[in-house]
């Protein structure tokens, strides 16, 4: 070799092995993996948590926040069995794939023991966490979620929408058997739950729009429902949609019966984007709290969760119902892992399977978190409905169990 | 093949013209260097960066189709994502539904990959201009709603998952990242040596005609359209295979993956990282891969998206103004100052006896 070619060559190999080191630089090294730093008594106990703060559902991520302010108040008060509760997170833009890859970080580099996320993309991290043997808790509504046979080692917080869906069919066939209805909700698996649910109870909608999150008009399929009949619509999807959808309804003076799902009729998610007038009248079939309701105002679990979203630096996102809905995710795990027999996954999924009449933050007065069922621990909804200016209570609490929706 | 003549020259004499053997050049030797740390790797990091350089290897393998198509044949696919979807899709579903073997299912990537290259290819090629641009377009906006619309066959929303690794490991002494990892680089090095062969040898010097010129070309007995749509054909393949493998690393394949703004991103890779290059090919997809997780972790929440895109945006306008042949071509012209500045020094410096050089040794 001349000395072009062998400066040449010695230049580029250089390169390559720069290139190299840097990218090892990046990485983290075999032994020093999290699920080693695990096995100490008084190391701490790893929960990952994959949230979307970004993307089409960025605007759940006050979730995220009340999560942490949950975990940042358990280990201001000394933590679990003196063990700090590490909480950490990573933003999956509710992509499936960033889902997975966060929740193999969680497991294989920080070693958690458990992974907690948001929506139906959850469905996608299962069979992973069935293989590394680690629990996943997602807070969503999706029948698939339900099934724990198949996937052992997944839970969801709320309930199986298909449960309120059921509610609500129940409620039309009793008060208005005649009614024409309307779906409006997400392109993916929550409407077919719902669907699934309204169906055993002998609804079928005349007219289901199913749209991509984040749209905004929808003054088409209005009007469409307008030109089938629809009497009855049923409002099952986040901010912006089911806020705009009811201002342009109030706009061009059509007054529907109206059913908004529990996760979306705070608040946050429609009443202050469509203003309370849009939404006076509707009804909703609850099981939380949400801290932006007036009536709410001298709750003292509100209070406390206030003051714990405030001295976790959260408080731009307190008045949010997700926040406070991410906040009783928290402490739901904390409770677990108060009960657990041992600071791993199968612990812990123990003692989630095992809550008893359980009081959580989130939820409204004389609902509890209960023995798991179909992966789900909450079964109990009051009957709401929106006078312009709060929500107002309907009848008593209803517990799907007792009613024989839930075996 | 005749023999090479290469001896070394005796010095101060007139060099004899430089046909050396493959294995003495450089950039056999830089490469050797590169796989010989690529495979130590795996000793080295933890499983979970081995999960993302095995990503990044899939996805390199999708940029270096891609860099195929418009870096050595002159034709733009905007719709090389979806491909790779679709290879992902046509993986997973034999395996998870018909219940073949990985290797089978990744053959079966292949070969549907193949048919979608034809059919696309066929009428665009015919049909000349931008019309392969535009067909591809379609089906990337296509292919997600597809995959939606047709959800009790693909899974919807859910997808499809594996479940259990797809590459596990033979032996105890390797887990099933490092050797997943180390099937994947094989892969990743086997295609660009067959990239490497394809564009050096008689159809390499023909696309070059192409991309000169299309009366060039066809007056030096080149059957361009034929040529094209082979070598979009081929692009197809090894767009359908890379996705196969990453959707076997991933262990899912779901539409939220494949929508139209991938395959956009597989096309700016391609162009930041440098499409006439392999080594670009793998710089691009290590920017796919590793961006968004670095946005949203210097920037937590919604400005992490547009950190990313920013951060895209950015390095692609740098490639298109001062950098046309991406970070692997403004790398190598690096490397070739570096190279200048060391021979003027060396021409600078005191003459060494012949006699105690080591290349006189050897």
């Amino acid at each position: 070799m001349n000395h072009q070619t062998r400066s040449r060559g010695t230049v580029a190999t250089f390169a390559v092995a720069t290139a190299a080191v840097l990218v090892l630089a990046g990485c983290t090294p075999r032994a020093a993996t999290g699920s080693d730093a695990q096995s100490a008594d008084d190391s701490p106990i790893v929960i990952g948590a994959s949230w979307p703060q970004s993307g089409p559902l960025g605007s759940v991520a006050p979730g995220l926040a009340g999560l942490e302010a949950a975990i940042a108040a358990a280990n201001e008060d000394g933590g679990v069995d003196g063990r700090e509760i590490e909480l950490v997170t990573a933003d999956d833009a509710y992509d499936p794939a960033r889902l997975v890859e966060n929740e193999r970080k969680f497991v294989e580099q920080d070693g958690a023991i458990a992974v907690v996320n948001f929506g139906g993309i959850s469905i996608a991290g299962r069979e992973y966490l069935g293989q590394k043997q680690v629990m996943g808790v997602s807070m969503a509504g999706n029948s698939p979620l339900s099934d724990i046979e198949a996937f052992p080692m997944q839970r969801a917080f709320w309930p199986d929408v298909s449960w309120e869906a059921q509610l609500q069919g129940k409620w039309l066939t009793e008060h208005a058997p005649d009614a024409v209805v309307g779906y409006i909700g997400f392109n993916n698996d929550l409407t077919e739950s719902h669907l699934a649910g309204l169906a055993a109870q002998g609804v079928t909608p005349a007219q289901v729009a199913a749209v991509p999150p984040g749209t905004a008009d929808l003054s088409a399929q209005v009007s469409q429902f307008q030109a089938a009949g629809v009497d009855t619509v049923i409002i099952n999807i986040g901010a912006p949609t089911g806020g705009a959808t009811l201002a342009y309804m109030d706009q061009i003076g059509w007054k529907p019966t109206v059913f908004l799902s529990s996760t979306v009729s705070d608040f946050h998610t429609v009443i202050n984007i469509s203003g309370p007038g849009p939404v006076e009248g509707a009804y909703s079939f609850e099981f939380f709290k949400d801290p932006s309701d007036p009536r709410y105002a001298d709750d003292d679990v509100i209070a406390q969760y206030l003051d714990d979203m405030e001295a976790s630096g959260h408080e731009k996102d307190a008045t949010n119902a997700l926040a406070l809905e991410g906040y009783g995710l928290g402490a739901a795990l904390v409770d677990a892992l108060s009960r657990t027999d041992s600071f791993d996954s199968e612990g812990l999924l123990a003692a989630w399977d095992s809550f008893d009449g359980t009081e959580n933050p989130m939820l409204r007065d004389g609902i509890t978190l209960e023995e798991s069922s179909h992966g789900r621990v909450i079964f109990q909804y009051q009957l709401s409905r929106f006078d312009g200016a709060s929500w107002v209570d309907e009848g008593e609490i209803e517990d799907v169990r007792e009613l024989g929706i839930v075996e | 093949m005749s023999a090479p003549v290469v001896h070394t020259e005796p010095t101060g004499r007139a060099t004899a013209p430089d046909i050396r053997p493959r294995y003495r050049t450089p950039g056999f030797w830089t490469a050797v260097v590169a796989v010989a740390i690529a495979v130590a790797v795996p000793f080295l990091v933890s499983d979970y960066d081995l999960f993302n350089l095995s990503r990044v290897a899939a996805v390199a393998i999708g940029v270096a189709s891609l860099n195929l198509l418009t870096g050595f044949s002159g034709q733009v696919s905007l719709g090389q994502g979806a491909t790779f979807g679709i290879g992902g899709y046509a993986a997973m579903m034999a395996i998870r539904y018909l219940e073949w073997p990985v290797w089978v299912a990744l053959l079966a990537a292949i070969a549907v990959g193949a048919l979608v290259g034809f059919v696309i290819g066929l009428p665009a090629v015919r049909m000349g201009g931008f019309n392969l641009g535009l067909l591809t377009i379609v089906i990337a906006a296509l292919f997600p709603v597809l995959l939606y619309r047709f959800s009790d066959f693909t899974g919807g929303q859910a997808g499809v998952t594996l479940a259990a690794p797809a590459f596990p490991s033979p032996t105890d002494s390797l887990t099933d990242a490092q050797w997943s990892y180390l099937v994947v680089l094989t892969l990743l090095v086997l295609t660009i040596a067959f990239l490497d062969q394809l564009v050096a040898r008689r159809t390499g010097r023909a696309l070059s005609l192409i991309r000169a010129g299309r009366i060039l070309a066809v007056s030096n007995g080149v059957d361009v359209e034929r040529l094209k749509l082979q070598f979009f054909v081929i692009s197809s393949v090894l767009a359908a295979l890379g996705g196969a493998i990453f959707a076997f690393v991933l262990g899912l394949v779901v539409p939220e993956s494949y929508p139209l703004v991938f395959s956009i991103t597989l096309l700016v890779a391609s162009v930041v990282g440098g499409s006439r290059s392999w080594i670009g090919a793998i710089l691009g997809a290590a920017m796919v891969v590793y961006l968004p997780s670095l946005a949203s972790s210097v920037i937590p929440g919604e400005a992490s998206a547009y950190l990313a895109q920013l951060v895209f945006a950015v390095v692609l306008g740098l490639c298109v103004i001062v950098a046309s042949s991406g970070i692997a071509g403004a790398g190598r012209r690096l490397a070739s100052s570096i190279e200048r500045v060391l021979r003027e020094r060396r021409a600078t410096a005191p003459p060494t006896p012949p006699s105690t050089t080591r290349e006189e040794i050897r």
